[in-house]
């Protein structure tokens, strides 16, 4: 080949060509070449010149001349093969190589060929500057990074995964089996490590895992492990990210929020009051446990439910009370507390405390937060208590009116012992009186009132005695005729307006037992009632007949009746009927003698009409000893 | 002190036994009694025997004390009738009642016979001296 075309050659290749021979002297150049070095001369006229002047002429344009002088005239002397990047002055790059051409007469030229690779070398630098800022950051980031191969082999690990550099090396290639074995450590952390790898593998999506690693010092750090295997275009594995991040901080405060939570859940749950947030838009936002029973719901999870009507076993009419309630509560911005009736579609009740209040918050936004407890038994008992007050207020008022009547009641049999008194005195200190005032008509009368005070005040004692349940029920045989006769003869053979009682008792001749003492009661408080409520009008009535089985007696008058309203209560204590006007009494006969009769056994009727009359009777069994021995004297 | 004879008092009582000592009382003392055990025959009796002074319970069996005083001083001829209430009703409260009704008196059970004769003879005493005035009165 020509010379003129190896130059051609090198010229469009770009390259610039310089051969001497072995006394340095140039044999060939191109024009390159001269450019290159910014010689102001043609190729061929450099043919002939010493190659180191050529150097230290050329030399200013290297960016360390010192060496390039050096290099010229030292690479040739060893003459082996050089290639090498020489930075030039102006900050671009040559790659010059350094050859021997032997030729047939045993000599040797030089040569050397120069390139531009400027773009080359700014490239490779710019790749290794931007690897080295990516390896910088990898290694940065405050998480241990490294990425696996298909077979989970290191390809990469940064500083925080390993922090030694020598195990690090070590690790490429290699896997956490290897690891172990390494450390002589147990390889469970390598099985752990390696499920989780297949498990990102097997799903195709990345595998996250919080793992307890044990420091030196004993204490755990929390390690959030991400296996992320990342896949090419043509969803072939390339590589797997792993990457592991120390949330110890956050999994302490996570598992101390989960640990308040959970305390917060148990001991919301374990309250037997209620508690719930609804927001105003009427939608449940948290509820507990004693909800579920106080609602009597069957749904299991109420949460987002707008309206109770679908989730508890309330009415309608205790549902819309409650969303007033909640409205009143949201639209005052305030509070209400009361007690409420919840009424459930089996007719069952309960009385509800409540506190409802309005509170407004960035998470929840506006809403009412209710209290409930269920407080039926208490208000039950609220009840029983409030209807005890007032039966004993009523016993109470009873009692001072009775207190009244009988201060009244007394004072008449009084004044007649005292003026008796009087009068007895006077015809003792007169001898020369009337004849006809004579003082045993007064010491009668002093007698008969002194039983008639003691009539009350034993009517007060029995009383006081069924009300304390100490009366004693004590029956005895009794004949009957002889003991009738001898309390009507003794207490109404005239009655003090004049009349006189019809009686008429029938009788087979038993003995009956009877507590004679509660029975006189009985029939000393119907005959006198019956006299006293029939001034003016026939005489009463007594009728005492015995039958195989029973014991009947009967008072009957003509008096003034008793209305129907007042019947009910007419044998209570200290009751009087609303007819009795002006009659004088204490209200206590009735009860005294339905106790009796009732510790008998018996029972009793009554039959009455306003304006016409009355007749009560009394039934008692035959032969009840045995049976009622030691009734129960609670009237 | 004595009094004629001829001056009446009305006892409306329906307890005998009241009646009976109060009527020994009077009369030991002079005065003559008449006893009335309702409401209607001690009206009745004002009608008839025009007593000069009336005792009267409260409690009757066919009327109370009180209809009895309001029908004697609703009386023009009779109003002046010294009215004088004999009861057990012995509150403060009962007394005032009576006395507002128009009652001349009022009197407790029980009560001592000095209590009786002085409120009869304190108020005839009264009667006799408005009498007495009206009667010089009417010589002038």
């Amino acid at each position: 080949m020509e010379i003129s075309s190896i130059n051609k050659i090198f010229d469009i290749s770009g390259m610039g060509l310089l051969v001497e021979d072995a006394n340095r002297k140039i044999k060939f150049t191109n024009q390159k070449f001269v450019e290159f070095m910014q010689i102001d001369s043609k190729p061929e006229d450099m043919v002939g010149l010493d190659c180191a002047l050529t150097a230290k002429y050329a030399k200013h344009l290297f960016a360390d001349p010192d060496k390039f002088e050096f290099d010229i005239i030292d690479i040739p002397k060893k003459c082996l093969p050089t290639d090498e990047i020489i930075q030039m002055a102006n900050g671009s790059y040559f790659k010059r190589m350094y050859s021997a051409f032997f030729l047939e007469n045993g000599s040797y030229d030089n040569v050397w060929v120069y390139q531009d690779v400027t773009i080359t070398v700014e490239k490779s630098l710019e790749i290794e500057r931007q690897k080295e800022f990516y390896l910088n950051i990898l290694n940065e980031i405050p998480a241990d990074i490294a990425i696996f191969n298909d077979k989970h082999k290191y390809l990469y690990l940064n500083r925080i995964a390993v922090e030694n550099e020598e195990t690090r090396n070590w690790l490429i290639g290699k896997d956490d089996f290897e690891y172990c074995e390494h450390k002589n450590i147990d390889s469970k952390l390598a099985n752990l490590r390696r499920s989780w790898f297949n498990e990102a593998l097997n799903n195709h999506k990345p595998f996250q895992k919080v793992d307890e690693v044990k420091k030196p010092n004993g204490t755990i750090k929390y390690v959030l492990r991400i296996f992320h295997p990342i896949y090419n275009k043509q969803n072939e594995l390339t590589y797997v990210v792993g990457y592991g991040i120390d949330i110890t901080d956050q999994y302490e405060t996570a598992i101390f929020i989960e640990n308040q939570n959970l305390r917060f859940k148990k001991l919301i749950n374990g309250l037997t009051d209620g508690v719930f947030q609804i927001g105003v838009d009427g939608k449940l936002i948290f509820y507990n446990h004693a909800i579920l029973n106080i609602i009597k719901s069957d749904v299991n999870n109420l949460l987002g439910y707008f309206d109770f009507k679908t989730i508890s076993n309330l009415t309608n009419k205790s549902i819309d009370n409650l969303y007033r309630l909640f409205k009143k509560v949201a639209a005052n911005q305030a509070s209400e507390n009361g007690i409420l009736a919840f009424e459930f579609k089996d007719k069952s009740i309960k009385y509800i405390d409540y506190y409802f209040w309005f509170s407004s918050n960035p998470v929840d936004g506006d809403c009412v937060i209710g209290r409930i407890s269920d407080v039926t038994l208490q208000k039950l008992r609220e009840n029983d208590l409030n209807s005890i007050i007032h039966k004993e207020k009523e016993l109470n008022n009873l009692k001072s009116h009775f207190i009244n009547i009988t201060s009244h009641e007394l004072r008449t049999p009084l004044a007649v012992i005292m003026s008796s008194a009087e009068i007895i005195d006077m015809i003792l200190s007169k001898p020369n009186l009337d004849q006809k005032i004579k003082p045993e008509n007064y010491t009668n009368k002093i007698l008969a009132e002194v039983n008639r005070i003691t009539d009350i005040l034993n009517d007060l004692l029995i009383v006081g005695q069924i009300e304390s349940g100490k009366i004693k029920f004590k029956p005895e045989p009794v004949n009957i005729k002889e003991y009738i006769e001898k309390i009507v003869t003794e207490n109404y053979s005239t009655y003090k307006d004049g009349r006189s009682i019809d009686y008429r008792v029938q009788e087979d001749g038993r003995k009956v037992q009877l507590d004679k003492n509660l029975m006189r009661h009985v029939i000393l408080n119907l005959i006198e009632n019956a006299f006293k409520y029939s001034p003016n009008k026939p005489a009463p009535i007594l009728e005492v007949l015995q039958t195989a089985n029973e014991l009947k007696i009967s008072v009957k008058d003509y008096g003034i009746g008793i209305p129907k309203k007042d019947m009910e209560n007419l044998f209570q204590t200290f009751y009087r009927a609303s007819n009795v006007g002006n009659i004088s009494g204490t209200g206590v006969g009735l009860m005294i003698v339905k106790h009796a009769i009732q510790t008998h056994n018996g029972r009793i009727e009554l039959d009455s009409k306003v304006g016409e009359g009355t007749t009560i009777t009394t039934y008692i069994p035959i032969n009840n000893v045995n049976d009622t021995k030691h009734a129960d004297t609670k009237g | 002190m004595q009094t004629p004879k001829d001056e009446l008092v009305l006892v409306i009582e329906d307890d005998p036994g009241i009646a009976h000592v109060l009527e020994t009382i009077l009369n030991l003392n002079n005065i003559n009694v008449i006893v009335a055990n309702n409401g209607v025959l001690g009206l009745q009796y004002i009608k008839e025997k025009k007593p000069q002074i009336i005792l009267c319970d409260i409690m009757l069996p066919d009327m109370l004390g009180y209809d009895i005083l309001k029908i004697v001083k609703d009386d023009n001829e009779k109003y002046k009738i010294p009215f004088i209430f004999l009861t057990a009703f012995a509150d403060p409260s009962d007394v005032r009642r009576g006395m507002n009704e128009g009652a001349d008196d009022y009197i407790t059970k029980p009560f001592t016979s000095e209590t009786i004769i002085k409120a009869i003879q304190s108020r005839l005493e009264i009667q006799r001296n408005i009498e007495s005035r009206r009667i010089s009165d009417l010589a002038v």
